[in-house]
């Protein structure tokens, strides 16, 4: 999907942007795919990154999330993907340098405010980069989840586990699998999964970006 | 000269410590073995990075004088030990003497010591196997053990270290196994400043155990059998895990790493474990110290039994009961159902502690004078089942629910979903069957007992059908001719790599016949070793599976109603016979919930 504007040559660009859509109700007809909504917000922003492991807005190295949140209270009614995960590498996979880190570095939130007769309209955009307290639990989420993974017991890794982030099912349908190695080397083979944050993370944060619930 | 020297003690120290401490997780459970035996009731460890810039451990045991503290850092140096005759009687973790010095031979290591009572500590520093530095210091009760830069002087070793989070999660693991083995301990896991376990002293093995597996629904099954004691805290078949990292083995409370042991307690669950797959749970096996030799792996990670077989065999008949019962289970263990031979724990004194083979009649099923295993009272006095009430685990009670007579013909069914599941309505909720599941569990049970009585009704086909197989492949099938024969499948060698397909079984007339033969080739394959009455169950499983109705097959209203009604004529109908759960059920309270009446 390409975008109907230029992509903003600068994070102030980008939120004068977002916070012009506020208020804008998103039409239904046509919206019943996940994602859609995300899609036509990314459009209407100019994000070029779609669905490809890039950032949303590339060269703002700013990731765009949309959140359908409740209309009258702003709590999220679901929670957020950050990305998909090679299981195989868990392993050697190191918070500094992991793709989920550097898409939370910088978000551009857009809550999607949904009433009581499921009309759905644009809330108040807000950037967000973690805090150095946000961070460590984010960090400890990740290490604490693909450690599993890296020791073989990948099928120990539930969405119980982790805080604020956590690991769930992510494919296009229930039948694709991928291999990992388990914990004496053997074949296992499991869903593809990718990290998401909790819908009580994301609610804590659009209220207060410096939260730590 | 010769060139033979004798190595310096630092390098003899690094070599032993290549053995000892392979990673951060290794120096962890060394420090907390020590702990442990020093007498501990509180263990603390902290990490850093993994454990690669930080391991710390502190515990209050009985901590050390000055002398003793430098002399641990000496190889071989231990207090656990005196007589070689002690090494067949031990009742600590540790008793080498190697851990520390080699340790403190690849890292930079602090230890702070001081005895109960003693009017100041003892501070001594080791870097990287240099001669220690001691001097007075104060210090709490008991000792702590600082371990910085692991490796500092072995890049090396260095590379081959996982991520952080992989390395904390090893030294989780072994935390979790001491907290296992010692529930009379608090056990305390901080990482980069945050504590992320904390296992409070527990009143017994089973609350250790969910403490640990917080989340898991876990039954005790606890027997005796000869001199060997058994506990195990197990989780349903549905929860299995591949490989063996879920399940948690101790013996004599020391933890161990035996993957006949695993598979002992993995057959216990009978046809509904694949191969390969694993439970979730603990299993305790006590038996005399001097049947087990534990000192058979630097680590004292894995263990040797005088008799392994027949304690494996033990474990095995003991558990299958127990599951049967708590999950609603094939009733039988493998090698008691299909008869192989037996090797039961001998009891008495002069055979107290060994384990021998015995082919002829099975001591171990009493009679009804014996101890009692016959009946189901007796058998509820020596293996305690505790059976949560549902919802106590925090998982639907899947299976006991499910037991009554009449259960499945008292449903109403209702529709077919996605050509997948059957919904049904009950007095208390809506329960939705996995179709393919339930006609699987059912045409399993028809097959086994047919198998059984030796009665497999076959059906002929018109024209023979044809495969093409591997020369290998019909040398299986050829070698286990009669058992073939006895599944009620016919084949007759056309050429050197084809069978002619003369007959099947009637049960699975719904089947291809060379899916049925490909199914036998492949469960025969991986069973080679093995007796094929021991493979029996998982060919009749896979059997069952590809000859019964499959997702995505139309089920009509008549087809669904023989279903349910047959699926009450079977006595372990909660599960099929790979341990996926064929009915769940969602309450009308839960409905009422969730649109807010």
């Amino acid at each position: 999907m390409s975008p109907v504007v230029l992509p903003p040559r600068h994070e102030g660009e980008l939120l004068e942007r977002a916070r012009a859509l506020r208020g804008t109700e998103v039409p239904a007809a046509g919206l019943h795919t996940k994602g859609k909504v995300g899609e036509l917000v990314e459009r209407a922003l100019g994000a070029t990154g779609g669905s490809a492991a890039v950032w949303d807005f590339p060269e703002l190295q700013i990731e765009l999330k949309t959140v359908p949140v409740d209309a009258r209270s702003g709590a999220p009614r679901e929670s957020t993907f950050v990305c998909a995960v090679s299981l195989a590498d868990a392993d050697r996979a190191e918070w500094a340098t992991s793709w989920v880190r550097a898409k939370l570095s910088r978000v551009l939130w857009v809550p999607i405010e949904i009433d009581e007769v499921r009309r759905r309209a644009v809330g108040e955009a807000r950037l967000w980069s973690p805090t150095r307290e946000q961070e460590a639990v984010l960090a400890g989420d990740f290490e604490e989840i693909l450690g599993r993974v890296g020791m073989g017991d990948v099928e120990g890794v539930t969405a119980r586990l982790g805080r604020w982030m956590q690991l769930r099912p992510k494919a296009a349908h229930g039948r694709v699998r991928t291999v990992v190695r388990g914990a004496e080397g053997e074949r296992v083979e499991t869903v593809p999964r990718g990290f998401y944050l909790r819908a009580s993370f994301t609610g804590a944060i659009l209220r207060d970006p410096a939260a730590v619930p | 000269m010769g060139s033979v020297r004798r190595l310096p003690s630092d390098l003899a120290n690094q070599i032993a410590a290549g053995e000892v401490v392979e990673r951060p997780a290794s120096v962890v459970k060394e420090l907390v073995e020590n702990a442990l035996d020093a007498g501990a009731t509180r263990v603390k460890v902290e990490l850093d990075q993994g454990g690669v810039a930080l391991v710390r451990v502190s515990d209050d045991g009985g901590g050390m004088d000055p002398d003793d503290a430098v002399l641990a850092l000496e190889r071989h140096a231990t207090s656990k030990i005196v007589h070689k005759d002690d090494l067949f009687a031990l009742r600590t973790f540790g008793f080498r003497g190697e851990a520390l010095p080699s340790i403190a031979s690849i890292a930079k290591l602090t230890l702070v010591t001081r005895p109960r009572g003693a009017p100041e500590g003892t501070e001594v520093v080791v870097d990287g196997g240099a001669l220690p530095i001691a001097r007075p210091a104060g210090a709490a009760e008991g000792t702590s053990v600082a371990v910085r830069d692991l490796f500092f002087n072995v890049p090396a070793r260095r590379k081959f270290l996982k991520s952080t989070g992989t390395e904390a999660a090893h030294v989780s693991e072994a935390l979790l196994l001491s907290a296992l083995a010692r529930p009379d301990v608090s056990f305390f896991l901080v990482r980069d400043g945050r504590a992320v376990r904390e296992w409070l002293r527990a009143g017994s093995r089973g609350d250790r155990v969910r403490q640990v597996l917080d989340g898991e629904r876990l039954e005790a099954c606890v027997g005796e059998r000869g001199p060997m004691r058994l506990e195990a805290h197990l989780a349903p078949p549905e929860r299995a895990r591949a490989g063996t990292v879920g399940l948690h083995l101790l013996v004599n409370g020391r933890p161990v790493r035996d993957r006949p042991l695993a598979r002992a307690v993995a057959q216990a669950y009978g046809s509904v474990l694949e191969p390969g797959r694993y439970p979730v749970g603990v299993v305790y096996v006590d038996v005399p110290p001097e049947s087990v030799d534990v000192n058979v792996h630097p680590q004292k990670a894995e263990v040797r039994f005088a008799d392994g077989r027949a304690l494996y065999d033990a474990v095995s008949r003991e558990l299958a009961g127990a599951l049967a019962r708590a999950f609603n289970l094939p009733a039988t263990g493998p090698s008691r159902m299909w008869g192989t031979p037996r090797s039961p724990v001998v009891a008495g004194e002069a055979a107290a502690t060994r384990f021998v083979p015995d082919p002829g009649p099975d001591p171990w099923d009493l009679g009804p004078a014996g101890a009692g295993i016959g009946t189901q009272d007796a058998l509820r006095e020596r293996i305690a089942v505790d059976v949560p009430s549902e919802g106590a685990g925090g998982a639907p009670a899947n299976t006991a629910l499910f037991e009554r007579r009449g259960f499945y013909a008292s449903l109403e069914f209702l529709s077919q979903v996605r050509g997948t599941f059957l919904v049904c309505g009950g007095a208390d909720g809506l329960y939705v069957l996995d179709q393919h599941a339930a006609a699987e569990r059912v045409t399993f049970h028809r097959l086994r007992r047919a198998y059984e009585a030796r009665s497999m009704a076959t059906q002929r086909l018109l024209l023979p059908d044809v495969v093409e197989l591997l020369p290998a492949e019909i040398a299986t099938l050829e070698e286990h001719g009669q058992a073939v024969e006895g599944l009620g499948v016919e084949l007759r060698r056309v050429g050197p790599s084809a069978v002619a397909v003369h007959a099947i079984p009637t049960l699975l007339a719904r089947a291809r016949p060379e899916r049925i033969v490909r199914d036998l080739v492949a469960e025969l394959g991986r069973s080679a070793r093995r007796p094929f009455g021991d493979a029996a169950d998982l060919v009749l499983a896979t059997m069952a599976c590809h000859g019964s109705i499959r997702a995505g097959d139309a089920v009509t209203r008549q087809e669904a109603l023989a279903l349910l009604r047959a699926l009450d004529d079977i006595d372990f109908a909660g599960h099929c016979p790979h341990g996926r759960p064929v009915v769940t059920r969602i309450g009308y309270d839960e409905l009422e919930r969730r649109v807010g009446r």
